[in-house]
C-alpha cells in the first residue's frame, strides 16, 4: 500500500514532497544544509540569487542583529550564471528536490539573458524572478516597486523561458496586492513573498549609518506579522499560488502562513540560526495536519479567510 | 566548505565560572566536538532557545579535552547574548554547532613560536600551546590588556611551558605600553619561526606589518558577527589582500595567513 504523504503538494506544475522550501539567499546552493538533513524533505531548493556576471558582494559590515531580527547587506554575492551552472548544478541535480533558480538583473536585458541561459539547463525546475533585492544599487527592488516595471520584467522573462515562473515581491511598496495582480496578468505562475523589509542602524559613537549602503534588508521573526499580513492580502488578490516567507521559524509559523493562503512556505533566517529548522518544522507540520484531521495540508490552505 | 561535517546538537554544561571580573569560561560536555576539534576552530552557541537574541554566538575553542569529552569557551559579558550565556547553570542543556572553520595551520616549521594576543584574543592560544608543547616546541606569548581585570589564562599557559609577557598601557603588565610596541622590541631581540595573532583589528593590522617586516610568517585568527557560521549567509567577510574579493571568516577562516588579509578595511 502506498504511504500517504500529508505534506505533498503541487505548485506551478511542480510536485513538491512538502510545502517547505528554502528562502533564496539563506541556503547558498544547499551544500552546507545537506550536511544536516536529507534535502528530499524540502519541497524545493530555492538557491541564492544568480546574476549574469559574478558579484563579490558589498564592502564593509554586512550583518546587524536586531531584536528577533537580522539586517543584511550582502549585495547578491554569487559566482555568476555560468559558474553556477558548471559548479553548483551537478550537486543540485543529485538532490531529491526540484531546484528553483532565483535570478536578479541590473537591467531588463539581464533578466532576459538569464532566463534564456537557464531555460534548457537540466535540473532547473523553475525560475524565481527577484525584483525585490534591497541591497544592490541598480535593478533589484526598483523593478518590484511599481506595477508597470514588475509587469514588464515578468513579461520579458516569460517570453524567454518555458520554465514555471515565480516572481518574488518586495514588501517595501504601498500596495502589495496591486503588484501581485500586475505580475499575475503578465504571466507569472506563482508569487513568492516577502523579501526583506528595508531597515537601518546607526553607530551612535561615529554617528553614521552602520551599513555602507545606509539601508539593508530586515529578516527573521521580527518581520513575520508583516509577511503574514501580505500573504493574506495577496492570496485574496490573485488566483496563482503563493509561496509565503518572512520570519518563519517554527511549525506554528508555517501553519499560520498556510492558513493565510500559502501553497508553500520559505524557511530562511531560521535555517541560518538552526540548520535543523527545516526537519523540525517538517515534523511539526505533519503532526499538525494529523491533529487537524486532514489528509493533506493543502486542505487547510487559506482557511483563515473563511467567514 | 567546512573541513568535515560539523556536529549540531545539545551539550550539557559542566562548568560556567568567572575567571576574571568580566571574563567567564563555559565548559560543555560534547564528545563529538571534542574529538573532532582542532586549535583555532570555533563553536556557535545559542544563548536562548527562543529566537531572541536571534543569532548564535561564535566562540574560539579555549579548551579541548578529548579524554573528558569536553570543550570550553572563554568569553566576556558584553551584551544580551553573553549575559544569558553567563547565566547557564551546571547541567543545563545548550544548543551548539561545531567544530567550525579552519584552525591554526601547525604543519609549518614552528620550533619557536610567537603568540600575540590582545584582550579576549588570548582565548584560542591554550589548545594551540598544548599541540606545540606535545611536540617539544617552545612558545612565547605577548599578551596585551587594558587593565589587570582583563588578564586571564596566564598561569595556565605558563603551566604548559609558554613564556608569557604581558603588556599594558596602565602599567599592570610586565611591559608598560602597547602589545605591538612590545612585539617590535621582541622581534629585535629574538628569532621566531612562526607567529600567531588574535585580538582587535588595529592590533592585528600592526602585528601583520611588524611580522612581515621581520619576515616572520603570521597566522591571524579573525572575529566577525556571523549569522550562521556555516557559509550560508555570506555575511562575515573581510577583504583579501588581492583587492578583488572577500574571505568568508566562518569557512575560509577564522584563521588566515596575515599576508592574505587586507587590514585596511573599515567596518
Amino acid at each position: 500500500m502506498e504511504k500517504i504523504n500529508p505534506l505533498a503538494t503541487s505548485l506551478a506544475g511542480l510536485s513538491l514532497s512538502s510545502p517547505l522550501v528554502t528562502a533564496s539567499g539563506t541556503c547558498g546552493y544547499a551544500r552546507e544544509l545537506s550536511e544536516f538533513f536529507d534535502l528530499g524533505m524540502l519541497g524545493a531548493i530555492v538557491v541564492k540569487g544568480i546574476t549574469l556576471a559574478p558579484r563579490t558582494g558589498n564592502p564593509g559590515t554586512r550583518l546587524i542583529e536586531t531584536p528577533a531580527g537580522l539586517i543584511n547587506s550582502i549585495g547578491l554575492e554569487n559566482p555568476g550564471v555560468e559558474k553556477f551552472i558548471s559548479g553548483e548544478m551537478p550537486f543540485l541535480r543529485q538532490q531529491h528536490a526540484p531546484v528553483i533558480v532565483n535570478i536578479s538583473g541590473n537591467t531588463e536585458e539581464e533578466y532576459a539573458a538569464l532566463a534564456t541561459r537557464l531555460d534548457k539547463v537540466v535540473g532547473v525546475s523553475a525560475l524565481e524572478v527577484n525584483i525585490s533585492c534591497p541591497n544592490v544599487k541598480t535593478g533589484g527592488m526598483a523593478f518590484g516597486a511599481s506595477t508597470i516595471a514588475a509587469a514588464r520584467v515578468t513579461t520579458l522573462v516569460r517570453q524567454h523561458s518555458q520554465l514555471p515562473l515565480i516572481v518574488k515581491l518586495s514588501p517595501n511598496v504601498t500596495d502589495i496586492a496591486a503588484i501581485a495582480r500586475a505580475v499575475e496578468e503578465a504571466g507569472a505562475d506563482a508569487i513568492s513573498l516577502i523579501n526583506t523589509l528595508l531597515g537601518m542602524a546607526i553607530d551612535i559613537e561615529t554617528r553614521r549609518p552602520i551599513l555602507r549602503g545606509t539601508f539593508g534588508g530586515l529578516s527573521g521573526p521580527a518581520i513575520k506579522p508583516v509577511a503574514l499580513r501580505m500573504v493574506y492580502q495577496v492570496f485574496r488578490a490573485v488566483k496563482i499560488p503563493v509561496i509565503g516567507m518572512g520570519g518563519i521559524s517554527t511549525w506554528q509559523d508555517a501553519a499560520e502562513f498556510i492558513l493565510a493562503g500559502a501553497t508553500a512556505v520559505g524557511i530562511g533566517t531560521a535555517s541560518m540560526v538552526n540548520p535543523l529548522a527545516v526537519p523540525t518544522i517538517h515534523q511539526g507540520l505533519q503532526a499538525y495536519a494529523t491533529r487537524q484531521g486532514v489528509r493533506n495540508i493543502a486542505e487547510l490552505r487559506g482557511m483563515a479567510h473563511q467567514q | 566548505m567546512v573541513e568535515h561535517r560539523p556536529h549540531c546538537g545539545i551539550a550539557e554544561v559542566v562548568e560556567n565560572i568567572k575567571v576574571a571580573p568580566k571574563i567567564w569560561r563555559l565548559t560543555l560536555c560534547t564528545p563529538e566536538i571534542a574529538a573532532a576539534a582542532k586549535p583555532g576552530q570555533f563553536v556557535n552557541i545559542r544563548a536562548s532557545s527562543q529566537y531572541d537574541p536571534l543569532l548564535r554566538r561564535p566562540f574560539s575553542l579555549n579548551r579541548i579535552d578529548r579524554a573528558k569529552g569536553t570543550i570550553s569557551v572563554l568569553y566576556r559579558v558584553v551584551g544580551r547574548g553573553t549575559e544569558l550565556i553567563s547565566l547557564f547553570r551546571l547541567g543545563e542543556k545548550v544548543d551548539l554547532i561545531g567544530p567550525l572553520g579552519k584552525g591554526f595551520a601547525t604543519s609549518h616549521p614552528r620550533q619557536n613560536s610567537l603568540f600575540v594576543a590582545g584582550g579576549m584574543g588570548i582565548a584560542p592560544f591554550f589548545p594551540l600551546a598544548q599541540v606545540l608543547s606535545a611536540d617539544k616546541a617552545t612558545a612565547t606569548c605577548l599578551y596585551g590588556v587594558r587593565c589587570a581585570d582583563d588578564l586571564a589564562e596566564v598561569s595556565h599557559l605558563e603551566t604548559i611551558g609558554v613564556k608569557v609577557v604581558t603588556a599594558s598601557e596602565d602599567g599592570c603588565g610586565h611591559y608598560h605600553g602597547k602589545v605591538t610596541d612590545l612585539l617590535a622590541a621582541t622581534l629585535c631581540q629574538e628569532d621566531f619561526s612562526l607567529g600567531f595573532a588574535c585580538g582587535p583589528h588595529a592590533m592585528l593590522s600592526a602585528t601583520k606589518d611588524l611580522c612581515l617586516a621581520a619576515k616572520l610568517p603570521l597566522q591571524v585568527s579573525l572575529e566577525s558577527i556571523m549569522a550562521c557560521g556555516l557559509g550560508l549567509c555570506l555575511g562575515c567577510t573581510c577583504p583579501k589582500s588581492n583587492g578583488e574579493d572577500y574571505w568568508h571568516i566562518c569557512t575560509d577562516g577564522p584563521v588566515l595567513w596575515a599576508e592574505e588579509v587586507d587590514f585596511a578595511w573599515r567596518r
